[in-house]
């Protein structure tokens, strides 16, 4: 980045950007949640399973521009994520609270994840989703935390927050957070 | 303590199988004569009985290596092989430009690439790594740290390690649960997987059932029950108590992918398709012993006879008892000498204490045709043309006659049919329908036969003194347990190539194929323990919250590699693999005194050489030096005729020996030519025994003198020979018009020296 656009930037005139890695177990509802987010695309009608990752841009009310690199979670796939870890500001994970069995896969997952070398370095804050709060019976955030082990992340900035990728609710104090911790 | 143990183990025999068979005969015979009914239940318990007390007396013996007694094959010929490639020299081996180093490795069992002799030693020290709970998914922990930690307490580490608990369900409503009967099945062909459990919840109210309530069938309430996750999705009332449940895709490209539940009970297999009854296939009946038949015939004609006498007034209406003797005798003969009869047949000699009660059955049976029921033992599934999960496949259905179908759909009609000498029991399959496969069947009298599809004639029969519990095909062995807590791991050619004891008798087992890196089996015990193991080498333990009966490995909801139990109380139990687990042996592999040095890496090796030292070491060096005879054989037809092809097809010259010199030209219009060939030595050294071949489309020419020997060519000598070829009448179109010219030494290399092709003047 250049001085100038710096400037500009600092400005507000031009927006940062942003990149960040979109992660979860599959039918978590990541592609959900930003497609969500999408305000001026037309929504499509029904979301199918991610192949592979794909990318999507979206502006915020923060001066930020998030290049979202929305991943699949599909078992095959997970070896993916990794390869984003060096380019990335922030990390997305989405946990379908509604799973309680799977808690466990996705707790491995992050796991590995944490463990990863470069991660390991780069000290990324990290944004929960306790997605499909809707629905009933399911984990609560504090329950999410508890069964994924969130409470041992202690070398970067986590939250977590419940929410729903139908209607967007909660989706946007989760962003909210982030965009403030990547101020700073 | 033993006994209660083994009766146990008995009891559990006889609710798997023989409870199943008694009750599924019953209720077919059930609406028809009750008589029938009650004396196949007696002949079954008796049975039963008989099998419990075999097991019993062979439990409390002494507890020696239990080796299969007795080895046959009924296919031999390997020896004129071995003769065959003797007489082939090894040069030509050289002559092909052969890769030492594949050839050393094929030699040299353990023969290990310099490029992975590092990497092959595998230590426990991983375990014992500062960061113990990671220490499997990790990949940067240092290889060479000592490993004082207790035995005991590494295990118990990777076991919380490698496996996550999912799900821990106390009561499912499984009453029956049992191995045979269970499967994990994606129904509605999206990415959820579910169990599928065909429960034998009728069975468990069986013991207070009144024999009326026994004729009737709908009072038992068995029932397909599909769980997606923890609750129960769909429960179908099955027709008829189960005996085997499998799941497999009738078809090779119908999108979406849903796969067939097939359900086999009786003599039908039932069908099920995304959740509703789809499909019903009856197998064929089956022809009782001709001996047999003719009895019964004489008897119906009897029967016929008297009846017709009863309706003039003239007679009893029944048999006489000369010819009710005589088809008696028949009969028993026939029984005594081993030869499988029918139910009526046993009923008849057995069941009927005196002439009255026989004349009566024979009154009420012999009419109706003698015609044999198959009953469906157990099932599994073989691929036609592809290993993938979603590949079209075909069934292979064992029955309580011994006799093996092989099904194919879509029409279900028996493409293959093998008889056997036993009941099976259990069937384990390896390979593809229609590139070679091979069968393993565990048949009741506790022996396994080996069917493969190579050599049609093969079949091979290995007797252990212990009864079966399990047969699983692996990628190219068989896995066999037995109820003494062994088990067994036997090649496609029945040789056996390990075994060893378990700790608690074995009560499931199952194959365990997570990726292309591994595959092995989980055995699952009696004690509620479940072991993983690679080979012979256990990976992994896994303790349940009681007995499990039934284990199942693979996809589960969304998430693969899950390993799927249910214990005897009907409890599930679902634990996931990490995905970046790696299954590594728990302890280091104990080199066994009899094993010859190296056996570290022996383990290691290729799959064919392993088989090659595990032959070994059972004594069968003889075959063993055969088979691998047989292979370089092999090899060297593969090397020579590659090389002969490709000189064959080469256009262009060839030209090894810089010093000789040919020319070679056809002169004439046809249909008689003449071939001139010369030899010109042009180098200062004599060459001897050259040979040259004239070759020509045999199928156009026909040439008088296909070769010729110069024995010896001085330096700048000149050879000249000819000789006459003639085209044939009915030459046509598409054969080639050329002449091709060999010229090769003879001696220590058979090399070819020059080739040339030359075109015949057209006529
Ligand atoms: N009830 C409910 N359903 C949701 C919610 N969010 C997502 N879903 C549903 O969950 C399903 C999966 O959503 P996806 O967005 O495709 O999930 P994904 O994480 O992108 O999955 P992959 O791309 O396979 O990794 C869809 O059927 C969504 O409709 C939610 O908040 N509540
Ligand atoms: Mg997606």
């Amino acid at each position: 980045m250049g001085i100038w656009s710096a400037f500009l930037t600092s400005l507000g005139i031009i927006k940062r950007k942003v990149n960040i890695l979109l992660v979860g177990l599959d039918n978590a509802g990541k592609s959900t949640i930003i497609n969500g987010l999408k305000l001026n695309a037309a929504a499509p009608t029904e979301i199918v399973p991610t192949v592979g990752f794909s990318v999507e841009t979206f502006s915020t009310q923060h001066r930020l521009t998030f290049t979202v690199f929305d991943m699949s979670g599909q078992g095959k796939y997970r070896d993916l994520w990794e390869y984003y870890f060096p380019d990335v500001e922030a990390i997305v994970f989405v946990i379908d609270a509604s799973d309680k069995a799977r808690a466990c896969v996705a707790r491995d997952e992050l796991e590995t994840m944490l463990e990863n070398k470069v991660l390991r370095m780069r000290k990324i804050p990290i944004l929960f989703f306790a997605n499909k709060m809707d629905i009933d019976g399911g984990m609560t955030p504090s329950e999410c935390s508890g069964a994924l082990g969130l409470e041992e992340i202690k070398d970067r900035n986590w939250t977590i927050c419940a929410t729903n990728g139908l209607t967007g609710q909660g989706v946007s104090n989760g962003f909210d957070w982030l965009a403030e911790e990547l101020k700073s | 303590m033993r006994n209660s143990e083994s009766s146990n183990r008995a009891f559990q025999n006889l609710r798997s199988n023989r409870v199943l068979g008694a009750i599924s005969s019953l209720l077919r015979k059930a609406p028809t004569v009750s008589s029938t009914s009650s004396s196949s239940f007696n002949r079954d318990s008796q049975s039963t009985i008989r099998d419990s007390t075999s097991t019993l007396t062979e439990d409390s013996s002494d507890p020696v290596r239990h080796i299969p007694a007795e080895s046959k094959e009924l296919d031999s010929g390997a020896d004129s092989a071995t003769n065959l490639s003797q007489s082939l020299s090894s040069d030509t081996l050289d002559a092909a430009g052969f890769d030492a180093e594949a050839l050393s490795a094929r030699v040299n069992p353990f023969y290990v690439p310099p490029n992975k002799r590092a990497s092959r030693v595998l230590r426990p020290s991983t375990l014992n790594a500062p960061d113990a709970k990671h220490a499997t998914s990790s990949k940067q922990i240092p290889e060479d740290e000592p490993a004082p930690v207790p035995a005991e307490k590494l295990e118990e580490e990777t076991v919380h390690d490698v496996w996550m608990k999912a799900l821990e369900i106390e009561s499912t409503g499984i009453l029956n649960p049992f191995q045979a009967c269970t499967a994990l099945v994606n129904v509605d062909g999206v990415g959820n997987t579910n169990l599928v459990v065909a429960d034998l919840a009728g069975i468990g109210k069986l013991s207070n059932a009144t024999s009326q309530n026994l004729n009737n069938p709908t009072n038992m309430f068995t029932s397909i029950k599909v769980f997606q996750g923890h609750r129960l999705l769909n429960e179908h009332i099955v027709p008829a108590p189960p005996v085997a449940l499998v799941h497999f895709y009738p078809d090779s490209d119908v999108t979406p992918r849903i796969p067939v539940t097939a359900l086999g009970s009786g003599p039908d297999v039932f069908m099920y398709h995304a959740n509703t009854p789809f499909q019903r296939f009856t197998l064929p009946f089956i022809k009782p012993h001709p001996q047999e038949e003719d009895a019964w015939k004489d008897l119906s004609v009897a029967v016929g006879a008297a009846l017709s006498q009863a309706a003039e007034c003239s007679g009893t209406g029944f048999v006489d008892d000369e010819v009710l003797q005589f088809a008696w005798n028949r009969i028993v003969e026939l029984r005594e000498s081993g030869a499988p009869i029918t139910r009526r047949s046993l009923q008849f000699i057995s069941g009927c204490p005196d002439m009255q009660s026989r004349r009566a059955m024979v009154n009420n049976e012999a009419l109706t045709p003698l015609l044999i029921q198959p009953d469906i033992s157990c099932m599994t599934v073989l691929n036609r043309n592809s290993f993938t999960k979603d590949a079209q496949a075909m069934l292979v259905v064992g029955t309580e006659q011994g006799i093996l179908y092989l099904v194919s759909p879509p029409q279900y009609s028996v493409v293959e049919q093998r008889t056997l000498l036993s009941p099976i029991a259990h069937l384990g399959v390896i390979g593809l329908y229609e590139k070679e496969f091979t069968i393993c069947c565990a048949c009741r009298d506790g022996s396994i036969q080996i069917i493969s599809s190579t050599k049609s004639k093969s079949m091979k029969r290995i007797l252990f003194d212990v009864l079966l519990e399990g047969v699983i095909g692996l990628r190219d062995h068989f896995i066999v347990a037995s109820m003494k807590k062994q088990v067994f791991a036997y090649t496609t050619e029945a040789h056996l190539m390990y075994s060893f004891s378990v700790p608690s008798p074995i009560t499931a087992i199952e194959k365990v194929e997570t990726n292309s890196t591994f595959c092995g089996y989980a055995v699952a015990m009696m004690d509620g323990q479940v072991h993983l193991y690679d080979g012979r080498d256990l990976v992994s333990k896994i303790s349940a919250n009681g007995s499990v009966c039934s284990i199942r490995f693979g996809d589960f909801g969304r998430d693969s590699s899950c390993l799927v139990m249910i214990t005897s109380t009907g409890e599930l139990d679902v634990r996931i693999l990490r995905r970046n687990a790696r299954l590594l042996p728990l302890k280091p592999a104990v080199p066994d005194p009899a094993v010859v040095k190296g056996a570290g890496e022996f383990q290691r090796c290729a799959v064919k050489i392993r088989r090659f030292i595990s032959r070994l070491l059972i004594g069968s060096a003889q075959e063993m030096y055969q088979k691998f005879q047989l292979d370089l054989m092999h090899l060297r037809l593969v090397a020579e005729r590659a090389t002969l092809n490709n000189t064959k097809r080469r256009l262009n010259p060839v030209c090894e020996a810089s010093n000789l010199k040919l020319s070679a030209e056809v002169k004439g219009f046809g249909p008689t030519y003449r071939i001139y060939v010369r030899l010109l030595n042009a180098g200062t050294d004599t060459l001897e025994n050259v040979y040259v071949l004239l070759a020509a489309d045999s199928r156009a020419y026909s040439i008088d003198t296909a070769g010729f020997e110069v024995a010896v060519l001085f330096s700048e000598q000149c050879v000249q020979r000819s000789s006459l070829m003639h085209a044939r009448q009915n030459m046509n179109e598409g054969v080639s018009d050329m002449v091709q010219v060999f010229v090769f030494e003879h001696g220590v290399r058979n090399r070819v020296l020059i080739a040339n092709k030359i075109p015949v003047p057209l006529n």
